[in-house]
């Protein structure tokens, strides 16, 4: 058996042998010429190091001069949003969505810039942030908000449904500018600001911004306060005893409030609405219309038996009462007819009253 | 085989019989590992060493998610929640004017801490382009950090949408940071873990960039304004969006639930928003000089939703149609969106 | 002078240094530059390092493209450097110079466990190591009739190729788990130090590439130097330039006693002790060691024209059915089909600044080194299905892995050859001097509206948009608002591309949350450096 040496093993892994050498001479050539090569490495692999700095990648970028100069300034078109509309809705056929407002409210070229968005008490904080409690408080139910655009000039209408005409004027009260007077046309009580205007139409608050103070934008409020003049009138939206006030009294905006509680300082009599009247203002009358005349006819004995602690009375029956101040001398008439409960209160003397009454009982429905 | 190499039994042979020993050995060594092997592969999964996986489910690998501080200081009384510092004839002037009705950054940072200062580096653009940071904006902050509060470490890290090294070389951050005395921490494979952030909807359990906000003591956001093609608005809090990992390009499907579970994810010490290359258009990459409008305004503040909403109106100069993710971030705690009385404006 | 060296101590100067011991500090210094090169050609670390020099040393990719395209690319010069040497010294290259020379002699060492005897016997001469000389022959006729193969075998673009592709991700990959090991024991490695990226590179095909290195070097360990004795046609033509070469390695046979010692670590088995082989000598000088009786020199003078074969073991009949081979295999692989202006693969999406195809061809020289500098992974080796026999492993973008970065130009940088034409980024975004021929486009981007979001499914989504780098961006959308299944309004941003501004950079396609067939994609029709492949008569946007 031929021995394998240890050293040449088949299943060794790596080379055995050590480096040897076997001449017996070097020449000082030699010499010198390794060392020379070693010389030349070195040095070539000082100039690849020092090729390191030639330049940054970061610095490969383009000038800002060359992009201004081939800058594009022409912006690609952008087709404006497609609405959804349900199938077989025919109005929405013809243009977009409107929401509750007519086809006048893009007249004059103006475009919707999106849609009519609208929102309930349960995502109004979404669009009017921390504004919102100022609205949920006086019974608000709908924002419909509108975005109009033409060349460039914006404007927004925002209407508020607050579901009943007292809460509206509620907001009105709290948003108006007192500096303003109110102006009435239709239905509408507003005042114009610069670059719009704010107010009611019926249980609704609205207010229109435009983007800029221009003929263009006051022109189009104008045709906006149209287009809210035009909204359907729901029950809810017309107050009874305020359209005897306003239209019936004609009496202006301002001279008109309501109390919702403690009218006269009474806590059992609540939701009355006054109007000045007369020279200086100084006849106030007031309007109640309660649920049942039953109900009018408990609160006018309740009301007449309070007042004689201050009042004498003048003329009294069922359903009407005249009385006199002890020491002011004005004159507090009340009266009642079906659900109504009407009156009056500081007139300066007894004919002034009774001309006063009687308008009153015409104007009532 | 041949005849020749038939074995031939000699008479000398002795036989090496088994040892009782021996034999003793390998039936304890048979014994031993068979059973420590049938105990590993059998023993039900509670025992100790036990390697039994009775459903498939254990071995499936498990994360455990780390949590993120809330690197938010207590605030002054009568300090507003906003400040905006507009003219100026240097960042540094803008920036110390803004800072300075908030206390200072001393009073956000304080000495020996590490900071971790959060630019928007998402692509290779020039700053010029208004796409990412300002490095100007950001070496000023990072010697501020150092000198004024003398912190320990000032990181800036960023997870860009391209290539990491191109964004930070090619915005000028990396130079500017670096010769300022920061530490740039590029995104490596194993710089993310997961994250959980309660009340987040979509992420509640995401991976995250961690490695810079491994033991950091406060946060600071700096954001460039840009318009943003989906959410119309990509500022103070859109920023830390550049921390996620992931296939976060799925986000877009609802991005203003995720930019508002961005602000719940990081409540940041001071977020500050760069007014002086406001990208108006073709957001969020921009690329064209006509896209960018300069400014001179820096706006610092601790509310990011409100100054967030701010910019929105006054920088980008679209309105009050607040993008939605900020009322979602107001829901959910991290600011409120009306600004108005608790901005304070001041004017070289 | 004539005291026994093995008497000297090993660390005597004199003994110290000695021709075969430069020339180990030679092959250390010049492999680690290769890795250094491949090390830096990365983004953050490219500085002015000229990573690709080795290659446009190499005189056989300035000989091959010279003759495939009559012209010599910018630094390609540098490869009259080697021939030059070549025709002084001899085939110094390939033992001093050459990275794979020297990965192939440290690998054939390092395992070589066979007894002395058979040493000798493995380093004698073969027939089989004409099989170079037809190789380059093949490779040469077929680059004179432009179809450049040399980059399949020449040894720099061969090498450079597997460790960019197949070696640097292997170690990515080590470096990245050595990371995550050391970092559940606290400690950060920083791994971009070492290897690139937040991802770990993949390369379509690094398989195939990997075994062909991993077959060549194993090679070694049967036939030493198999690489470089059979196939290298680099080595062969300087092996050709080499029989003029002024100095040789010369024995003189007085002084010889045929004890055959030199031949037990001749590199070259180019027959030192009898007439040597000058065309197979790799100059390793380990011949000159190994004599006992100092009967091996290496001058220029007292030569013995006796004891030299100058020529390489190439006769004319090897010759001609070599060219023709070439002549044949031209048709071949030309006329494959896969990658004509007519049918082209859908795939093959070229890096910014290449030259059209054809010219392409007739430069790419398959080192890959554009695809190590490429920061987001986008280009990799082309397969078969891509470019066919003749573009196989060279650059295709794959933007399913990657993009291509707006304002990145790296890839045209590093090209040795001139496939990718070195380009400014104010000529790839088309700005400045360059806004008359517009933007580089590498294709254009397509919607499959069967799987898009917007389009398909009522689910927001475009990242694509938002992610689009041009200005205004290429892709648009229209905007529609419909009711969902479930009832809700959702407003669609429905994505749409604009092929006038679209400049084919694939980040949409990368971007695209569809990932496994992207509901967005490119294709290469419509990109800039083909007239053939053009899609649009008229660009309608103003810029261009």
């Amino acid at each position: 058996m031929a021995s394998v040496s240890r050293k040449y093993h088949p299943d060794r892994v790596l080379n055995p042998i050590r480096r040897r050498i076997f001449r017996t001479h070097i020449t000082r050539t030699e010499n010198f010429v390794a060392a020379g090569l070693v010389l030349v490495i070195v040095l070539a692999g000082a100039w690849v190091l020092a090729q390191r700095d030639n330049y940054d990648p970061g610095e490969r970028d383009i000038s800002i001069e060359a992009l201004r100069e081939g800058s594009i300034a022409q912006l690609p078109y952008e087709a404006p949003l497609v609405r959804w509309r349900e199938p077989g809705s025919v109005a929405g056929a013809a243009g977009p969505d409107l929401g509750p407002f007519s086809s006048s409210l893009l007249a004059g070229g103006w475009q919707l810039e999106g849609r009519i968005e609208s929102y309930d008490a349960s995502n109004l904080y979404e669009k009017i942030n921390g504004q919102a409690e100022q609205y949920l408080k006086f019974g608000f139910e709908q924002l419909h908000w509108a975005n109009l655009e033409q060349n460039g000039v914006l404007m927004t209408l925002e209407l508020y449904d607050q579901s009943e005409f007292r809460n509206a004027l509620g907001v009105f009260a709290s948003q108006r500018d007192a500096t303003q007077s109110v102006a009435n046309r239709g239905p509408l009580y507003f005042y114009r600001t610069s670059v719009g205007a704010i107010g009611l139409a019926g249980a609704r608050f609205f207010k229109i911004t435009g983007s800029e103070s221009s003929e263009v934008v006051s022109g189009k409020t104008d045709q906006l306060l149209d287009v809210l003049g035009e909204l359907p009138r729901d029950a809810a939206g017309s107050d009874a005893p305020f359209n005897v006030l306003a239209d019936g009294l004609g009496l202006p905006f301002e001279d008109i409030s309501y109390e919702k509680e403690n009218a006269l300082q009474y806590d059992f009599f609540g939701d009355v609405w006054f109007g000045m009247t007369g020279e200086h203002r100084a006849t106030r009358v007031f309007i109640h219309r309660a649920e049942t005349p039953d109900e009018v006819s408990n609160l006018f004995d309740q009301l007449v038996a309070e007042q004689e602690y201050e009042y004498t009375p003048v003329e009294k029956s069922e359903a009407r009462a005249l009385m006199k101040h002890e020491f002011l001398d004005t004159f507090f008439a009340v009266a009642r007819r079906d659900d109504w409960l009407y009156g009056l209160d500081g007139a300066p003397d007894q004919a002034t009253a009774v001309r006063t009454m009687t308008r009153l009982e015409k104007e009532l429905p | 085989m041949s005849k020749k190499d038939k074995p031939v039994q000699r008479p000398d042979y002795v036989k090496a019989p088994l040892s009782r020993r021996q034999f003793g050995t390998r039936i304890a060594a048979v014994l031993g590992i068979g059973g420590g092997a049938a105990y590993l592969a059998g023993a039900p999964a509670g025992w100790p060493l036990s390697m039994k996986d009775p459903t498939g489910l254990r071995s499936m690998p498990v994360h455990t998610p780390v949590q993120l501080g809330d690197y938010r200081v207590a605030k002054a009384a009568g300090v507003p929640d906003v400040v905006v510092a507009r003219g100026g004839v240097d960042a540094e002037t803008r920036l110390r004017m803004a800072l300075e009705p908030l206390g200072g950054i001393t009073h956000f940072v304080q000495p020996g801490e590490i900071v971790l200062v959060k630019p928007n580096v998402a692509f290779d653009r020039s700053p010029n382009l208004g796409a990412t940071s300002q490095p100007e904006l950001l070496s000023v902050l990072v010697r501020m950090l150092l000198v004024d509060a003398r912190v320990q470490e000032v990181r800036i890290a960023d997870n860009p949408i391209e290539s990491p090294a191109d964004c930070f070389a090619k915005s000028g951050i990396r130079r500017a940071v670096e010769q300022a005395g920061g530490r740039v921490y590029l995104p490596d494979s194993n710089a993310f873990k997961v994250l959980h952030t309660p009340g987040a909807k979509l992420i509640e359990q995401w991976p995250i960039f961690h490695r810079p906000l491994t033991n950091v003591d406060k946060v600071i956001g700096v954001a460039p304004v840009k318009d943003h093609n989906l959410c119309h608005a990509s500022m103070g809090m859109k920023n830390w969006y550049g921390l996620l990992g992931g296939r976060r390009n799925q986000f877009h499907q609802d991005i203003h639930e995720i930019v508002s579970d961005l602000s719940l994810m990081m409540r940041p010490t001071l977020t500050i928003l760069d007014g002086s290359q406001i990208l108006m258009k073709n957001g969020p990459t921009g690329g064209d000089p006509s896209d960018v409008k300069p400014g001179d305004a820096i706006v610092c503040g601790v509310d990011p939703v409100a100054l967030d909403a701010w910019a929105f109106e006054h920088l980008l100069e679209r309105g009050q149609y607040y993008p939605r993710y900020l009322a979602l971030a107001e829901q959910k705690g991290s600011g409120e969106v009306a600004w108005t009385g608790r901005v304070r404006e001041v004017r070289a | 002078m004539s005291e026994r060296l093995e008497q000297l101590p090993a660390y005597e100067p004199k003994r110290l240094l000695r021709l075969t011991n430069a020339r180990i500090v030679s092959q250390v210094f010049f492999f680690v530059a290769f890795l250094l090169a491949v090390w830096a050609t990365w983004t953050s670390r490219l500085g002015g390092y000229p990573v690709s020099r080795l290659l446009e040393m190499d005189p056989l990719v300035m000989v091959a493209t010279a003759l495939s395209t009559g012209y010599v690319y910018r630094f390609l010069g540098w490869g009259l450097l080697i021939l030059a040497l070549t025709l002084v010294l001899g085939r110094v290259f390939c033992n001093w110079i050459c990275p794979y020379g020297t990965l192939h002699q440290f690998v054939g060492w390092l395992f070589n466990t066979r007894k002395p005897a058979d040493r000798w016997a493995s380093n004698r001469y073969r027939k089989i190591y004409f099989f170079k000389y037809a190789i380059l022959t093949v490779f040469l006729i077929m680059a004179l009739m432009g179809a450049l193969q040399i980059g399949l075998l020449d040894p720099i673009c061969l090498m450079y190729r597997t460790f960019a592709t197949a070696v640097a991700p292997a170690f990515d990959g080590a470096v990245g788990t050595a990371g995550e090991r050391l970092q559940a024991g606290g400690v950060w490695l920083d791994s971009l130090k070492f290897a690139p990226g937040v991802e770990r590179r993949v390369f379509v095909g690094s398989f195939w590439i990997g075994l062909v290195l991993f077959v060549l070097v194993g090679m070694n360990v049967v036939i030493p130097r198999f690489f470089c004795r059979v196939l290298c046609p680099l080595g062969a033509l300087l092996g050709v330039s080499s029989r003029f070469a002024l100095f040789r390695i010369n024995r003189d046979v007085h002084k010889c006693t045929d004890c055959n010692m030199c031949m037990a670590r001749c590199e070259g088995a180019s027959d030192p002790q009898g007439q040597l082989r000058l065309s197979e000598c790799f100059v390793c000088f380990n011949c000159i060691d190994d004599c006992p009786e100092d009967a091996l020199s290496y001058s220029m003078f007292a030569q013995d024209a006796k004891q030299v074969v100058p020529a390489p073991d190439f006769g004319k009949r090897k010759m001609v059915f070599a060219g023709l081979a070439g002549l044949f295999a031209l048709p071949l692989i030309k006329n494959n089909g896969v990658n004509t202006d007519e049918n082209y693969s859908a795939d093959l999406i070229r890096p910014p600044g290449s030259v059209e195809e054809e010219e392409f061809l007739e430069r790419c020289i398959k080192c890959d080194q554009c695809i190590n500098a490429c920061p987001t992974n986008v280009l990799q080796p082309a397969t078969f299905a891509e470019a066919g026999v003749e573009g196989l492993w060279t650059p295709v973008m794959n933007f399913n892995i990657g993009h291509c970065q707006l304002k990145c130009t790296l890839c045209s940088e590093v090209c040795p050859t001139g496939a990718i034409r070195k380009i400014t980024v104010e000529e790839k975004m088309g700005k400045g001097r360059y806004s008359e021929q517009g933007p580089i486009r590498l294709g254009t981007a397509f919607y499959d509206l069967g799987r898009c979001l917007p389009h398909a499914r009522e689910i927001p989504c475009v990242v694509c948009e938002e992610v689009c780098p041009v200005s205004p961006k290429a892709i648009q959308t229209k905007d529609v608002e419909v009711k969902d299944v479930f009832g809700n309004i959702v407003v669609l941003n429905k994505p749409f591309i604009v092929p006038d501004l679209c400049i084919g950079c694939g980040i949409c396609q990368t971007e695209c949350p569809v990932t496994d067939s992207r509901a967005v994609y490119v294709t290469p029709v419509g990109e800039s450096r083909s007239t053939e492949r053009r899609l649009l008569l008229n660009n309608r946007s103003s810029s261009a």
